[in-house]
């Protein structure tokens, strides 16, 4: 009771702009507490941020010194830089397509371990090992001996009848961006330990209402399941869409951005222009670009969310 | 929470620990640590490692912490610590990168340092020295000489009854081995006719035929008739026609790893893209000796075009803390016969005469090839190539794009050659 009314009292007393003093005073605990994130804050995100949005105005040569140019570098990306249309196109492609095979194996899995059967902890734990092995550099070069043309991948065809003659998977123009989406679809642990956290959310009166109205399996799950589980699909959609607009280690140690740079991601383009050409000022603005398009489309898709996320407290 | 007397304990506590923690850094103080980065392979790694041994053992006040990592990504990572002012104090250098880090100052001078008699040199010849200098100054030291080396396999040579490749071969001769190669033992003659990827076949080429990859003062292309790209390319293309040499899709994914090359395993008899001082690397992954040969001759050519180059160069980060430590290492790293023993040939020839001489002594059979390779290659060389320019890397990042689209058959050799000149072009002109 006493802290109620003490809180008010502070609103009160900001409201009225009064004793100012007073105020930072019983205030000044709460942010010595927070201070260390703050440090952390200023000084591993905010300052990096915005020398980066400065830099992006600038020719700075990596092992120079910058000089300002204004809007150059920008203009440049847009209107003189074949290679940023292209890596955009080959990002999109990607996220396209992984983004919801990567969900769609999340929830599938999901649905499976939802019960508890023998054994259902550890297959669990198992299936949530290439979340934690997927980015690393080591998957990535198991990755490259897969699907090269003397790998396993071409076994399991050429054993299996499919094909008569082994090819090359990652070095295929066609077919190089691919492996990197199987990857992708591959490292569903983390949105599949969300998923079951959501399933296990829904009310399992729900299924005997829906069972005792005649709904099959098929039936509860796009009438009950889905529904009720789009506020985590949505969660899930969100994040799992910017990590694949950032996809990097991949692609960089399976295709390097090749054949014929079909597999050239943003972020691979960014390093090489920023990185290994030293051109830091081109590769911020090419990370600030990035950067405004996520967000953009971030907002699309929260704009569109009330049309499909459903959330069971609505109307309560 | 804190009374009065707790927060005192506190204080003093505070106080004690940051006072020991300072006479701790004062006692230490004389001790320096230098960083100190190559790239390499696993041999190079352990001979690097035991002369830093050696150096210490001499010099306990000077602890070299070494940063070592293989080719790809060592150039990322210098650029990233350049950006930074974090250069580690001694770096292994290439010549081909060297002139964006002097412009950009980020390398120190080393002349003083030679002048005062900090580094020995009497026992370096004066033409290995200009191998470091750039711009007029000497900017680093050559560790060694190297020179473009290709490898094959003697046994794969016999069983198919082949002559071995020659100084004197020409380029046709070299195609029609790679064919009867590929004819007789259904293998591979070669992965690639020439190192396409990173220029060096190319080089050889226009310089044969009395042209050069860049103009004299770096700011175009040192040639004018795209028929010797064109020709070039058509070279390659036919013998992948033949089956002779690796397609591009395979090319794409071969393994980047010399131990690790197509020739060590009996499915290629011949590796083109290599350099001399790869020798013992290539062949430790053969697990027998593979031997080295040059690059071919133009039937038509108006001038020598194989050349040497200093393998890597030994410089020093203009920021260094320590400089006299530095030169002691440098002075050690270049002098010291017993290190020199260590080092071997793994960063090419060396350059000093008594380090030299007291290999050619006890030569293992590796490194005797290896003396005997880049004698014959100093008979068979034209004139050093000149420092590139800063823009190198993007250059040859924008041929490897046409090579890719040719031997890929997206576009023709010609579309190649004029799409490489646009983009080599705009470039240099920024």
């Amino acid at each position: 009771m006493n802290n109620k009314f003490e809180a008010l009292d502070t609103v009160r007393s900001l409201d009225k702009g009064m004793d100012r003093k007073k105020w930072l005073k019983k205030n000044l605990v709460g942010y010595a507490f927070i201070l260390p994130w703050l440090i952390g804050f200023l000084a591993f995100i905010a300052y990096p941020l915005l020398s980066s949005l400065y830099y992006s105005l600038t020719e700075y040569n990596i092992v120079g010194d910058p000089s300002w140019v204004g809007l150059k570098n920008y203009i440049n990306i847009f209107t003189d830089d074949s290679k940023f249309w292209l890596s955009l196109k080959v990002t999109f492609y990607y996220v396209i397509f992984a983004v919801p095979l990567r969900l769609i194996s999340a929830l599938g899995l999901a649905l499976l371990f939802r019960k508890a059967r023998p054994f259902t902890n550890f297959y669990r734990a198992a299936y949530y090992v290439p979340s934690i092995l997927g980015g690393s550099v080591a998957i990535s070069v198991v990755w490259r001996q897969l699907f090269s043309s003397q790998g396993a991948f071409n076994d399991l065809l050429v054993a299996l009848g499919i094909m008569q003659n082994r090819i090359s998977w990652i070095g295929h123009p066609n077919y190089a961006i691919w492996t990197l989406i199987i990857l992708a679809a591959w490292q569903f642990g983390s949105p599949m330990i969300i998923f079951l956290a959501g399933l296990k959310q829904i009310p399992k009166g729900l299924y005997e209402a829906a069972e005792i109205d005649g709904a099959g399996k098929i039936q509860q799950f796009f009438k009950v399941t889905l529904p009720l589980l789009t506020p985590v699909l949505f969660f899930n959609l969100i994040m799992q869409m910017v990590k694949m607009f950032m996809v990097f280690t991949q692609a960089y140690v399976i295709t390097q951005g090749g054949p014929l740079n079909r597999t050239l991601m943003y972020a691979v383009y960014l390093f090489r222009e920023g990185i290994s050409f030293g051109h830091l000022g081109y590769g911020s603005a090419l990370a600030w670009i990035i950067l405004v398009l996520l967000t953009i489309v971030t907002v699309i898709i929260f704009k569109t969310s009330n049309k499909w996320v459903y959330y069971q407290s609505e109307g309560e | 929470m804190f009374s009065k007397r707790n927060f005192s304990l506190v204080l003093i506590l505070t106080l004690v620990l940051s006072l020991s923690l300072s006479v701790a850094a004062l006692a230490q103080d004389d001790q320096v640590t230098l960083r100190f980065s190559w790239w390499g392979s696993q041999s190079r790694h352990e001979k690097t490692l035991r002369v830093i041994e050696m150096f210490e053992e001499k010099y306990p006040n000077i602890k070299i912490q070494p940063e070592y990592t293989g080719w790809s990504g060592y150039w990322d990572k210098m650029n990233a610590q350049a950006a930074g002012d974090n250069l580690p104090d001694i770096i292994q250098h290439v010549r081909k990168f060297m002139s964006g880090y002097v412009q950009n100052e980020q390398l120190l001078d080393l002349s003083p340092y030679i002048e005062d008699g900090s580094i020995d040199t009497t026992n370096i010849d004066s033409s290995y020295l200009e191998m470091g200098k750039i711009y007029g100054k000497q900017m680093g030291l050559a560790t060694g000489v190297n020179a473009p080396a290709g490898y094959y396999d003697k046994e794969l040579f016999d069983a198919a009854g082949i002559d071995y490749p020659s100084a004197d071969d020409t380029w046709q001769d070299r195609a029609e081995m790679f064919k009867k190669i590929h004819e007789e033992l259904g293998i591979l003659g070669a992965s690639s006719p020439t190192a396409q990827q990173d220029g060096t076949g190319f080089f050889v080429w226009l310089r044969q035929h009395g042209a050069s990859f860049y103009n004299e003062d770096g700011t175009a292309l040192g040639y004018d008739d795209d028929q010797l790209f064109v020709d070039f390319m058509k070279y390659d293309l036919d013998l992948i026609k033949s089956g002779a040499v690796q397609n591009a899709m395979q090319r794409q994914e071969s393994a980047r790893a010399v131990e690790e090359d197509l020739v060590t395993n009996g499915k290629a008899a011949t590796a083109t893209n290599y350099w001399s001082n790869q020798l013992a690397a290539i062949s430790t992954g053969a697990g027998k000796l593979l031997h080295p040969f040059l690059y071919p001759k133009a039937a038509d050519q108006t001038q020598e075009g194989r050349f040497m180059k200093p393998a890597m160069l030994l410089t020093v980060s203009k920021n260094t803390e320590h400089p006299a430590e530095v030169m002691k290492f440098l002075n050690f790293w270049f002098n010291d016969v017993e290190a020199g023993k260590v080092i071997g040939t793994d960063r090419g020839v060396p350059t000093n005469t008594k380090v030299v001489s007291a290999l050619k002594e006890n030569a293992n059979q590796y490194d005797k090839v290896v003396f005997d390779f880049v004698d014959q290659a100093s008979k068979n060389s034209g004139t050093a190539l000149p420092p590139q320019p800063p823009k190198d890397q993007e250059v040859i990042a924008a041929y490897e794009e046409a090579y890719w689209q040719v031997i890929y058959e997206m576009i023709s050799p010609e579309e190649g050659a004029k799409q490489f000149r646009e983009a080599a072009n705009k470039i240099l002109a920024d």
